[in-house]
């Protein structure tokens, strides 16, 4: 239901990775993976889920029990998309969208979610599934103080920081549940995201167009707040095929430089430099800029 | 006295290494004094104040050190006291210093003799005493012109005691001096640095070290940076008071040597030169670090366990490395881009067995197009945006 690709920081993990993946596999029927490239980010898997806790338990094994360093791209569903010669993709990786004019229909999936809240949060759960596309179906008092609040939701809603604004809103308090409804029609978009000119297909994403733009204002702000200054000047721009929605720059840093490097210092400086540029191998360079894992995850918190 | 067979030993071993510094050329030579009046907020150096008694054992410890060394007899062309505070030592005590290295070294002819003297520890006759000791360069620790700074910094001294100091160096005849100044001081603005510049140039030094604040672990400073006590300065602020160091110093004559040196023409510190340059040098003292044949040591930190091994064939060390060729080139090649001659692509690849202008195609390529490298005829040097970031510059060839 789930799916996003996983890609080892370190290049020379992909071999650890597959073989950890396969191993999960063999108890663990409900995940699924294939080979994918990525621009950005070169040799990965698609990974597919059960739905977001198994996401995150497969993610969280994969980088405790085989001591894996990994890199999410942007989650995605399986998009239903009918072709105006009449066939019909499925597509579960934002990087096979298809051309906006050889599209004729798009369908997405659509989960039942039941919210189970205080009394007293109760207005900031259906504000918060309003701002998600939400129908809503009913609301009843259950036992106590609570409420149980049913709406239908584009699953696609519910993996970017769904759980994370309930959990806040409530303070910890709501339970949340789903399953799935069904396909319905809906006015979807895929969003890119440039970094000084060369797409990052790993933070691609597909959204509603009524929030396209502010997910991608969103979206371009919080990577200004991830990405370090570097040697040179970062532009950072979302983009909704060719039209550009949302930029910011993240300016050259200025200076970075020992003040000191005498006799007692060289061993010391040349370990530190070094420690500096093994940190950036936990970056992922794409053309002349240094990307950290934070960046990646940041898609995930856009609302 | 030695027994005659040991002493035959002595020589032999003495004569090898003086074989084997003919392919290196004469050494640098660096003293280390770990004490001082009072240790600085800043300072991450090996030392602090210390009683009479080790104070005494140190300075017999680092005579017999000297006296004892395998290099006995070597040609030294630079002799750098460093510390701490060597200022804190008595005429007396340089004097007997001086005369065990004078004895221990060849020096050559117009050798470099340099002192770090602390404007709070000196008197104006100690100035015409140390010119009489042989010493031919004052390095003098300044750091700032605004006293609420230097209070801020831990020094000893005014702003006033500094220029006093000054006269008084010159006033010996010393024709070589340098000002030590810090700058992106916490809570330092623009102008008080620009007055610490014009006030330095103005005594016309002519050496000029010019030091970005760096706030090391363990240092007073530095747990007050992990307590919040202490804000660093915006990189952006940093960054235009090092240019504007860079500026001053250039109009008033000063040529930019190294990222932090400053000099007039003629005036560069050959001890300081040595490190850059990657050629050998002997430290003497506690945690003093050395670098001959191509092997880095440093001394033992403890000064109980210096003290114990300063007369044993080896004093305790605390660390040793050989490096391997492609460290050797990298560290070269970071030493080397930090003076203004930069690196010579062919030289290098003459010395060490890769081939430098290919090896680093890629890089040179683009930190010239960066605007961070340029190229005059062999030589590749540091822009000044390539000065302001050397260290990402650097890191490209480690």
């Amino acid at each position: 239901m789930v799916f996003y690709g996983l890609y080892p920081v370190d290049g020379e993990q992909f071999p650890d990775l597959r073989e950890a993946l396969a191993r999960l596999q063999l108890n663990d029927g409900a995940l699924s993976f294939e080979t994918e490239t990525s621009a950005a980010l070169g040799f990965g898997f698609r990974c597919g889920f059960l739905g977001l806790l198994h996401s995150e338990i497969v993610q969280e094994r994969l980088e405790r029990e085989f001591n894996l360093n990994l890199i999410a791209t942007s989650p995605s569903v399986i998009y239903r998309i009918t072709l105006t010669d009449g066939s019909v993709l499925h597509v579960d990786n934002p990087s096979n969208w298809p051309e906006t004019g050889v599209i004729a229909k798009i369908e997405e999936p659509y989960v039942l979610t039941t919210i189970i809240t205080p009394n007293d949060y109760v207005s900031l759960c259906m504000e918060l599934c309003k701002d998600r596309r939400s129908t809503f179906r009913s609301m009843d008092y259950t036992a106590g103080n609570r409420l149980v609040l049913i709406n239908e939701l584009p699953l696609t809603e519910i993996l970017f920081d769904f759980f994370d604004s309930l959990k806040s809103r409530t303070r910890g308090y709501a339970s949340f549940d789903y399953e799935f409804l069904g396909y319905r029609e809906g006015n979807l978009v895929k969003l890119d995201v440039n970094v000084n000119g060369d797409p990052i297909d790993a933070l691609s994403f597909i959204t509603h167009r009524d929030t396209a733009y502010t997910r991608g204002k969103a979206l371009v702000n919080r990577l200004k707040e991830v990405l370090p200054r570097q040697l040179f000047e970062i532009r950072i721009q979302a983009f909704l095929g060719s039209k550009a929605i949302a930029a910011e720059r993240v300016s050259a840093k200025r200076k970075n430089v020992l003040a000191k490097c005498y006799g007692g210092d060289v061993t010391r400086k040349r370990k530190l430099l070094e420690k500096q540029k093994k940190g950036k191998r936990r970056m992922k360079s794409v053309g002349q800029v240094e990307i950290p894992q934070e960046a990646f995850l940041s898609i995930l918190k856009v609302e | 006295m030695h027994p005659p067979g040991r002493r035959e030993g002595m020589t032999e071993r003495k004569n090898k290494k003086t074989e084997k510094q003919k392919n290196e050329g004469p050494l640098g030579l660096y003293i280390h004094i770990p004490f001082c009046v009072r240790k600085c907020y800043y300072c991450d150096f090996n030392s602090g104040p210390l009683s009479e008694r080790a104070r005494l054992l140190y300075m017999e410890a680092l005579q017999e050190e000297i006296r004892n060394t395998a290099w006995r007899g070597c040609t030294a062309k630079t002799m750098f006291l460093g510390g701490g505070t060597p200022s804190e030592l008595t005429i007396v005590e340089l004097e007997a210093l001086v005369t065990t290295l004078t004895q221990a070294f060849q020096f050559e002819e117009n050798a470099e003799w340099s002192i770090e003297c602390n404007p709070g520890t000196m008197d104006r006759d100690d100035f015409p005493a140390l010119r009489e000791l042989g010493f031919n360069r004052v390095s003098l620790g300044v750091q700032s012109f605004h006293d609420f700074h230097l209070r801020a910094l831990g020094r000893i001294h005014s702003a006033e005691e500094a220029r006093t100091a000054f006269d008084s160096i010159r006033q010996a005849g010393f024709d070589n001096v340098n000002l030590d100044l810090i700058f992106a001081l916490p809570r330092q603005t623009l102008g008080e640095w620009r007055s610490d510049l014009e006030e330095a140039i103005g005594l016309s030094p002519d050496h000029l070290s010019l030091y970005n604040l760096t706030i090391e672990p363990g240092t007073e400073f530095g747990n007050r940076l992990d307590g919040g006590e202490l804000e660093e300065v915006d990189e952006d602020l940093a960054a235009d008071m090092y240019e504007l160091a860079m500026d001053l110093t250039r109009a008033a004559g000063y040529q930019q040597y190294e990222i932090s040196n400053y000099s007039r023409p003629g005036r560069k510190c050959a001890h300081n030169l040595i490190y850059w340059h990657n050629q050998p040098y002997l430290g003497f003292g506690v945690s003093a670090s050395s670098f001959l044949g191509g092997i880095r040591w440093t001394h033992t930190a403890s000064m109980t366990e210096y003290v114990r091994t300063a007369s044993s064939p080896q004093v305790t060390r605390a660390c040793e490395e050989k490096l391997n060729n492609r460290e050797a080139l990298g560290e070269e090649i970071m030493l080397g881009l930090r003076t203004e001659e930069g690196i010579s692509p062919a030289d290098l690849s003459s010395r060490y067995s890769y081939d430098v202008a290919s090896l680093f195609s890629h890089t040179f390529e683009a930190l010239g197009q960066g605007g961070f490298l340029y190229q005059t005829g062999e030589r590749i040097q540091l822009t000044r945006r390539g000065k302001m970031m050397a260290n990402d510059v650097c890191a490209r060839f480690l």
